[in-house]
């Protein structure tokens, strides 16, 4: 049953997207929608899980707060780029994550990633490994706010 | 010329400004991690502002709808591809350059 509306869900978008409605394209449509299809099913995940899409709609509050901290940090970069002598601090350590699903181990790893000057450079349960361009980033409360926005964004 | 083109080239000026900023930092900063997040720049900065300017180019709301979800797979998948790349290049042995460092360009490595 799952899986009959992740087909629906492909159906509907592809519909969306394209605006063409002649019968060679919604062929090559009806081919695609498949080929995604077979591919979700071969990867074990086209029964759509309900609570990553839940998880989805949660992100809609969480994108501005993470928009602002991007902007922030891409100017604190870019000083750093312009600057005559670039002056760094790198340093690598670990920070804690709490998060309990995969869906949020992602998405905490990729905020950081976004954040230009923060690298995740791997990702486990439980801890992520970080790569700083400046070592102060680790100062302060910026990852464990990130940590637990994200958790929030959980079940 | 009306407020919406000014804004829409505003945009698009601050995006090419830190596509090109992304570029230089490529080649200014020491090693390869460092360069990493450079790329972040263009990612997040860069993409942002160039599709929010086209966005108020466009007379239509499905190319809206379309340059919004282009941004967000863009979101998605450049720190997904960064992570790769960090990844691999830590497997492979690269340690990162870690302490201060002051002084020129060390991009000859």
């Amino acid at each position: 049953m799952r899986k009959f509306t992740t087909l629906i869900v492909l159906t509907a978008s592809w519909l969306a997207w394209s605006g063409h409605y002649d019968g060679l394209l919604l062929s090559f449509g009806a081919a695609s929608v498949l080929c995604v299809f077979y591919l979700l099913n071969r990867i074990g995940l086209a029964a759509l899980d309900p609570r990553s899409a839940k998880t989805f709609l949660k992100m809609v509050p969480y994108l501005p707060w993470l928009l602002r901290e991007i902007i922030k940090s891409n100017i604190d970069v870019a000083k750093i780029i312009w600057q005559p002598k670039i002056s760094i601090d790198p340093a690598v350590r670990e920070i804690p994550a709490t998060q309990e699903t995969a869906l949020g181990l992602v998405t905490f790893a990729n905020s950081v990633t976004l954040t230009p000057g923060t690298l995740s450079i791997n990702a486990t349960p439980g801890s992520l490994t970080v790569h700083a361009l400046e070592a102060a980033a680790f100062d302060g409360e910026g990852f464990s706010e990130m940590d637990r926005r994200v958790t929030g964004l959980e079940n | 010329m009306n407020v919406l083109d000014i804004i829409s080239w505003v945009l698009i000026l601050i995006g090419s400004f830190a596509c090109l900023t992304a570029g230089l930092g490529l080649i200014r900063l020491p090693d390869f991690f460092c360069r990493s997040h450079a790329g972040g720049i263009m990612d997040s900065l860069g993409m942002g502002c160039l599709f929010a300017g086209m966005a108020l180019q466009s007379s239509s709301p499905l190319v809206l709808v379309k340059l919004f979800f282009i941004y967000g797979f863009v979101l998605l998948t450049g720190p997904a591809a960064i992570h790769a790349l960090a990844r691999a290049a830590l497997h492979a042995g690269l340690k990162p350059q870690l302490g201060k460092s002051t002084g020129g360009d060390a991009s000859t490595r």
